[in-house]
């Protein structure tokens, strides 16, 4: 940094600066240089083509630019000391008859001194920062503002009289705003986050339009210069945790952030829990509803999945949607996502300690039919439940990757192989198919990828307690879970609330049902000390 | 230390996890055992074992492959069982029985030698029925199929658990609910029986007279009803006639001792489930008039023991929820007779019948299945503690009873008047 300062001093005109871009970017093509002759001087018009546009840079930079002529600059000037005149005269010269014709004779002689009037470069500066037509112009230093992240965010860099005028004329390089890719809703606004961090920072304030919403930015990665907002509502966040939030972010000192992932990884606390301890949603409105409860939002640059914390295991399973639906239809859904929950992660464990462990928990006529169902069967079961794990697994990190051309056939070929071919050639038994299946569809419930993993991983966890101790080992994995779940806290707050620490007004109000709109007049206390959400107006 | 927990994972896996691990496909699952003692004084075992293959596989399949029946004889009922294993092809299971058939003779020697095994085996759930066959021997019991059930054993124990909960005259026990009064001396037991009715012409009338016999007359004598078991197994000995012979579910069986004593007729043995309080659903019918059959939907029984005045007497209160749902011609509720009435019959003829069967327990079968020493034992256990060691030869059989029986008709069907 140092040595750039001392290169930068030495810097004598505006051709020294023009090289000093050129030798510093090792004369990157995709960087153009115009020369635009102003009257007797020149001014040099840098910007990176493919991140401006480069009809805007013709129609309000270069074309602003020569418009700048002699005249103008002259009669504005005279205006000027025109202006200066007059209040002088109000003010000084005594109010007698001859006041008009002095003050016309003054103006005369003005005329005739302007003609041998000189333009200074001031001038035109002044001049050209006024003709572009761009509202964010602004003029920048050298030695305080990196000219490279102006050029590199799409701006114009305009180099005259050994000083730096730079305009955004950003091309537009995002995706329109669309509807979430991954987490769908029935019923519910349908806007999506896209990479671009002015219309994500947009979709939130249109959703908030409160001067408490306070953007705080920050810009991370010595290459990458991202931009990271940190959103919140200054008079239901906890300040404290904000600025523990500041202070983490202000320690990064990372090569490039290129998602939102990275600060997550980053951020999360020290005691590592395989379970995601911070929201990444593509949803504003969810978003805005976080914020509302207190919770800090980070928006990073280039990245559609905006970050929310503190979060609880509550929040990955229960979803936004329910406050769309009526509150009394919710608590079905609700028991429902709890029992996929469970499902997904102890299906295939306690099949497995049922079957080859515990028999005598098996109702004779179901274990007679598991019996009819894997003879033949020449594996053991848990390599059987392994090998289907393996199979589903493959399909749908394939199904995942594979273009939309193909994804027909893969599901195709996926579904008769392991539901059918399978089954008949003896290979795996029926009922394992149905284990298999049951704890897959369960996990798609999860839409947070980070959850929906973390679940999979504990799903083989205990299998292989089961496969080792049966019963008691599903029971000694799912204390381990319980334990590693229980003792999580996500940015202070524990990870398990509300039922550890309990807090039972939560718990019904959020857990078992989603409280009426109308009732639930308070926030969390454990968000925010502002408790008061929703009160009925007085009528008057 | 990770790797080292990694390769105590993968070890414990290649290892097949800790020893007790096994595929289903490895066991052989029993659901009936049957108990017969041989001649020369050793136990006759038989298991039934469920092929699980042809399980649910639809029509058309032949029904002769759905079990297979070992036998062993052996000196212990453990090593009986264990040597099955020189002609099964699988461990025998034994957590998913649901039968322990014994006949009559294993019955009159010992009952708790037994169960020993069964309770003993930590393997056993203990949730099977035992049951007695009553002159019949269980390896030919289990041996009946019937069109409803393609196991015998299923078709005893369903049979058993429809009677239970419809007739009342058998109990819904299993055998963990009666370890208790088995192990606890002077305390008995009553189980289930079963009898096994042939259908040809001959046999059919033996077997009513029988039937009407022991449902008629209480039968003290215990000699008696073996020999007519030992009769009858005679007989199907000589002929063996699959399709033409039925397993019915009979009356109670009451052991003295921990020994087989004799059987209750039907009114005792559903006398039996009601102050046991095991009663779900049954019929009781009157006469007045005409006839009235009442369903007994909800009994409940308290017994209170007392010590007063150096009489030991036992309150004992029934309360019984009826419904009506069937009468005769000429009862008419709403001309002179009220279903008070009937209520009232009803409560004098359970009265009747409960003052009889206690009486016959204390007098004639001199056994305790009723529960008084239990209940001394609990309640009074002061006074039980001074007269524990005559309970039974002095107390027992003189013990008063005060029996109040209230009988309850919430509705009379639907219908109060005959058209």
């Amino acid at each position: 940094m140092e040595e750039n300062n001392k290169k930068i001093e030495t810097l004598q005109s505006t051709e020294d600066i023009v090289n000093y871009i050129k030798t510093s970017t090792s004369n990157s093509k995709d960087i153009a240089y115009r020369k635009v002759q102003v009257l007797d001087s020149i001014i040099y018009v840098v910007y990176s083509e493919t991140l401006t546009s480069t009809d805007r840079i013709s129609d309000f930079v270069i074309r602003s630019i020569k418009e700048i002529s002699y005249e103008d600059i002259k009669k504005e000037r005279l205006n000027k000391v025109q202006n200066e005149l007059d209040t002088y005269i109000d003010d000084n010269l005594e109010v007698d008859k001859n006041k008009i014709n002095k003050k016309q004779r003054i103006y005369d002689n003005l005329n005739k001194k302007m003609g041998r009037f000189e333009i200074t470069p001031e001038d035109i500066l002044n001049k050209l920062t006024e003709n572009i037509a761009i509202s964010n112009v602004k003029e920048i230093d050298l030695k305080e503002d990196d000219i490279f992240y102006y050029l590199f965010s799409g701006f114009v860099c305009i180099i005259y009289n050994k000083k730096i005028i730079v305009a955004e004329t950003k091309a537009t390089l995002d995706r329109a705003i669309n509807t979430p890719m991954i987490e769908n809703n029935i019923k519910g606004p349908k806007d999506a986050f896209t990479e671009n961090y002015q219309s994500n920072i947009g979709l939130i304030r249109k959703r908030i339009k409160s001067e408490k919403l306070v953007l705080e930015e920050n810009k991370i990665g010595r290459r990458s210069k991202t931009k990271i907002g940190i959103l919140y509502v200054s008079d239901i966040a906890r300040k404290d945790l904000v600025n523990y939030i500041k202070n983490k972010l202000k320690k990064i000192d990372i090569d490039a952030i290129l998602d939102s992932n990275y600060i997550m990884e980053i951020l999360e606390d020290s005691n590592k829990t395989t379970f995601p301890t911070m929201i990444s949603t593509e949803r504003p409105d969810l978003v805005s509803y976080y914020i509302l409860q207190g919770r800090i939002a980070l928006v990073v640059e280039n990245s559609p999945f905006v970050l929310v914390l503190p979060a609880f295991i509550d929040d990955f399973i229960n979803n936004i949607e329910d406050v769309y639906q009526k509150s009394s239809d919710v608590i079905l859904t609700k028991i429902v996502r709890y029992i996929a929950f469970f499902v997904t992660i102890f299906t295939p464990a306690v099949y497995i300690s049922l079957i080859t462990f515990n028999q005598e928990a098996i109702p004779t006529e179901l274990l007679l039919s598991f019996v009819a169902q894997r003879k033949g069967v020449p594996f053991p079961a848990f390599f059987e439940a392994i090998l289907m794990i393996l199979s589903f697994e493959i399909l749908r990190e394939g199904d995942y990757r594979v273009p939309n051309v193909a994804g027909s056939t893969l599901s195709i070929v996926g579904a008769l192989i392991l539901g059918d071919a399978a089954v008949s050639a003896g290979i795996v038994s029926p009922i394992m198919i149905i284990v298999i299946a049951i704890t897959t569809i369960s996990g798609l419930m999860f839409a947070d990828i980070n959850m929906a993993n973390s679940l999979r991983l504990w799903r083989l966890i205990l299998l292989i307690f089961a496969a080792v101790a049966g019963l008691i080992g599903v029971a000694i994995g799912t204390l381990l879970l319980v334990i590693k779940i229980a003792s999580s806290t996500s940015y202070t707050k524990p990870y398990t609330y509300p039922i550890a620490p309990l807090n039972f007004t939560n718990i019904m109000k959020q857990i078992i049902k989603r409280k009426n709109i109308a009732d639930d007049k308070e926030r969390q206390k454990i968000l925010t000390d502002n408790l008061t959400k929703y009160k009925i107006k007085e009528d008057r | 230390m990770r790797y080292k927990i990694v390769i105590i994972i993968i070890a414990m896996l290649l290892l097949n996890g800790l020893n007790n691990s096994r595929e289903i496909n490895d066991l052989a699952i029993v659901s009936a055992i049957g108990i017969d003692k041989a001649e020369n004084g050793k136990y006759k075992v038989s298991a039934i074992v469920l092929n699980p293959e042809k399980q649910g596989s639809g029509s058309g399949t032949s029904s002769s492959d759905e079990m297979t029946l070992y036998e062993n004889e052996d000196e212990t009922i453990q090593t009986a069982i264990r040597r099955m294993i020189l002609e099964s092809p699988k461990k025998l299971y034994l957590a998913h029985m649901k039968l322990l058939l014994i006949s009559e003779s294993v019955a009159k020697d010992s009952l708790l030698d037994v169960i020993d095994f069964f309770i003993r085996d930590n393997e056993e759930n203990n949730d099977f029925y035992l049951v007695v066959a009553k002159g019949v021997e269980p390896r030919e019991v289990l041996q009946i199929k019937t069109p409803v059930e393609d196991i015998p054993s299923e078709n005893i124990v369903k049979s058993i658990e429809a009677t239970a909960r419809y007739i009342g005259i058998t109990t819904e026990n299993e055998l963990r609910d009666s370890i208790e009064s088995i192990l606890e001396e002077g305390e008995e037991v009553a189980i289930p029986s079963i009898i096994l009715k042939k259908e040809e012409e001959e046999e059919e009338k033996d077997s009513s007279k029988e039937n009407e016999k022991s449902s008629d007359e209480p039968q003290g004598d215990s000699n008696s009803s073996s020999d007519s078991g030992s009769e009858s197994s005679e007989g199907s000995d000589s002929k063996k006639t699959q399709n033409k012979e039925k397993i019915l579910v009979d009356s109670m069986a009451y052991f003295k001792d921990n020994k087989l004593a004799g059987y209750l007729d039907m009114t005792e043995s559903m006398i039996y489930t009601v102050l046991n309080n095991k009663f779900v659903n049954g019929i009781i019918q009157v006469k007045g008039n005409d006839n009235l059959v009442a369903e007994i939907i909800k009994s409940k029984t308290k017994m209170t023991p007392k010590y007063e005045n150096g009489k030991y007497i036992v309150d004992i209160s029934l309360e019984a929820v009826c419904n009506v749902t069937e009468m005769g011609e000429k009862i008419n509720f709403e001309k002179s007779e009220s279903i008070h009435d009937y209520e009232k019959l009803l409560q004098e003829k359970l009265k009747a019948d409960i003052q009889d069967y206690i009486t016959k327990c204390q007098k004639v079968y001199n056994t305790d299945i009723i529960g008084f020493g239990k209940l001394y034992r609990e309640k009074l256990n002061k006074e039980y503690k001074k007269i524990e060691n005559v309970f039974y030869t002095d107390i027992f059989s003189n013990i008063e009873t005060n029996i109040e029986v209230k009988v309850l008709f919430p509705n009379d069907g639907g219908i109060n008047k005959k058209w």
